[in-house]
């Protein structure tokens, strides 16, 4: 049972429900939007593309949670996923001259049709042998974009990504770029944190903690789980698109087998089964990969090896580090100790 | 004719590399039911080691051989200690990640300490003749590699089969919580288990060494030891063998028959082709043991 602060009562089942229940919930809520809008226009361009760069990572990062978090389908190929939504996006605009808004969701349907079809196998499939599919849809992802459709991806060369137009407003600065996907980001939060509380979200949930318990229940598992699946890579799909044409060119050695196994690990480290997690996550992620591209420079006037030695190890140390730190103390992540936070704010003067 | 036996040769080559690299997968997971996906970081490391010692500091080679063998032991009892006993009895996305982070870490290290130039080992392995057996050249670390993979299994066959700690070992693979009761000291089952582990790294770092040298790409024949453990199943040895030489001759095939008509890319692609498609009709491996699981 969540505590309610004193004096806050649920007299009705849609109270009870409400995501924001309080005045306060609502006044922080339209401060935080307001803010989202103001903010950026005060911030210079490199900390608004590290905010874009956040919010990419965020909205792909819903989608390991939904899979990781709430279907438990340990996934370690989701940056594949994420690469394979960019290059649809980039290849609707680039061959067939696409408007971005229509590219952006055929990505993520894209996305998810691959992720259906890898899902497939969870079939047969489950827990850890859930690894191999993943995997291994990583590597036929780069085998896709890097062979069979050389000829229109041109292979290692990579692939212009258009700039996003609508109704001749151009997206080219970072500022409208950022306006652009802190509006996608915060919509498809919103739907990814009110799927989780749907039947559909209920039924990923049952999976999670116990497959053959809800199979028993009478919840088509492999449906479920395809589902999980396709929303999930929906999301990378969508993430990995909005990257892309960020960034402006892309090939496949920006998505590397070392991303998957990231998403996974800082969802962890987020905080599984909680959406709220996912959004920690990237912040956590992008944020410290950030520290370290500052602080790695710094090491080499103290440390003997060679700068290009320290600059392209000490991202890999660090986050092993961290991520093994997280996995023994705080396994519940980030996310836990935020709920832990919020219940001793809500109880403030009393500590029960 | 001729060139299908030389790629089937080193088809087997490349799997026997792949089935040593599985070897150290099995094992842990035969004994402690973590997925270790941290081949690639051990690799490099043992690998970067034994190079130090026999030819940075240019020891005499049983020396350098066993100060390797030695720093090692030390390498595999840490990383236990450290690493993996905080997490025993934890869910097993979080051995997952924490051994693919272990692979991180030491992928991290070797950059740091050794940089990304390749190295080679001495060549008295790789630079012995070519044997002719009717016609047909086989290279003599091929036979050292078949010879090496051989008593290997058999001493992890006899190890797990006739001894004390190999039978604690099955028990804690089969009931953690049992085998504890029973009075088995399961943290010296993890430490012996990783022990080993790092043993068989080094055992397959050295042989990848001196067969095509040491750099960061020798992680990937860690993920494709990973792949070859899951395929042949995690809890058999031979099975690893089995799979390292079906990946191995299917990688070679490909990369010699298809690679002009499927791209250079396949030979790379077709052990997780393959691995995807087994999935469907043998998610355990082919000699894996399919878990009855109740409510």
């Amino acid at each position: 049972m969540k505590g309610r602060p004193c004096g806050v009562f649920d007299i009705r089942y849609s109270q009870d429900m409400a995501i924001l229940r309080t005045k306060t919930h609502w006044a922080l809520f339209i401060l935080f939007l307001v803010s989202l809008f103001v903010v950026p226009t005060f911030l210079n361009g490199h900390i608004l593309s590290l905010g874009v760069i956040i919010g990419t990572t965020m909205i792909s990062m819903f989608g390991v949670q939904i899979m990781i978090g709430y279907t438990y389908q340990i996934t370690l190929g989701h940056a594949g996923f994420v690469g394979f939504g960019a290059y649809v996006s980039a290849l609707l605009m680039h061959h067939l001259g696409w408007n971005f808004f229509f590219a952006l969701p055929m990505a993520g349907l894209g996305a998810a049709l691959y992720g259906l079809i890898i899902g497939t196998s969870s079939l047969r499939c489950k827990g850890l042998y859930m690894v191999i599919p993943t995997i291994s849809s990583h590597f036929i992802f780069f085998y896709l974009a890097n062979e069979v459709f050389r000829k229109w991806t041109y292979g290692s060369d990579g692939i212009e990504c258009g700039m996003p137009v609508l109704f001749g407003f151009a997206f080219d600065s970072d500022l409208r770029y950022f306006y652009l996907v802190a509006v996608i980001s915060v919509l498809l939060g919103i739907v990814a944190k009110n799927l989780v509380r749907t039947k559909t979200g209920r039924a990923f949930v049952a999976i999670r903690d116990n497959d053959i318990a809800a199979e028993v229940m009478g919840i088509d598992i492999f449906r479920y789980k395809l589902l999980s699946f396709a929303i999930g890579n929906f999301y990378a799909g969508i993430g990995g698109a909005l990257w892309g044409h960020y960034v402006g060119y892309i090939n496949t050695e920006f998505f590397p087998i070392l991303d998957s196994v990231y998403y996974a690990a800082f969802c962890v480290v987020g905080g599984l089964g909680s959406i709220m997690g996912a959004v920690f996550a990237a912040f956590f992620w992008r944020l410290l990969g950030e520290g370290i591209n500052y602080v790695a420079p710094l090491l080499d006037a103290i440390l003997p090896m060679s700068a290009g030695n320290i600059i392209s190890s000490m991202g890999l140390i660090i986050f092993a580090v961290l991520t093994i730190l997280f996995l023994i103390f705080e396994p519940r992540g980030i996310a836990h100790r935020w709920e832990l936070f919020k219940q001793s704010y809500r109880l403030h003067p009393f500590n029960y | 004719m001729s060139t299908f036996i030389q790629l089937m040769i080193s088809g087997v080559a490349i799997g026997l590399i792949y089935a040593l690299a599985a070897l150290g997968v099995v094992v842990v997971y035969k004994s402690t039911k973590v997925l270790n996906l941290a081949p690639g970081g051990l690799l490099l490391i043992c690998a970067y080691i034994a190079w130090t010692f026999l030819v940075r500091v240019n020891l005499p080679i049983p020396i350098a051989l066993g100060l390797a063998v030695i720093l090692a032991v030390i390498i595999g009892w840490v990383v236990e200690r450290v690493a993996l006993r905080p997490l025993i009895g934890q869910p097993i996305l979080a051995s997952i990640i924490l051994t693919n982070m272990i692979w991180f870490f030491f992928r991290g290290t070797t950059f740091l300490f050794w940089g990304g130039n390749p190295r080679m080992f001495p060549s008295w392995l790789s630079g012995r003749p070519t044997i002719n057996i009717y016609g047909i050249g086989i290279p003599e670390i091929m036979i050292w590699c078949i010879i090496v993979s051989i008593l290997s299994i058999t001493a992890l066959v006899i190890y797990f089969k006739f001894t004390r700690s190999g039978l604690a070992m099955r028990v804690t693979a089969e009931d953690v919580v049992v085998a504890e009761n029973l009075g088995i000291n399961i943290t010296r089952v993890y430490s012996y288990t990783w022990v080993i582990c790092l043993l068989l790294f080094l055992i397959t770092a050295f042989f990848v060494g001196s067969i095509q040298g040491i750099s960061q790409d020798l992680d990937f024949i860690g993920v494709y030891g990973v792949i070859v453990a899951l395929l042949g199943g995690l809890e058999s040895f031979p099975g690893a063998i089995i799979a390292g030489l079906v990946i191995g001759i299917v990688q070679s095939l490909t990369g010699g028959y298809l690679a002009g008509v499927l791209g250079g890319g396949i030979a790379e692609t077709t052990p997780f082709i393959v691995m995807f498609l087994v999935s469907f009709f043998r998610p355990y491996g082919f000699f894996g043991l399919e878990r009855i699981e109740r409510i």
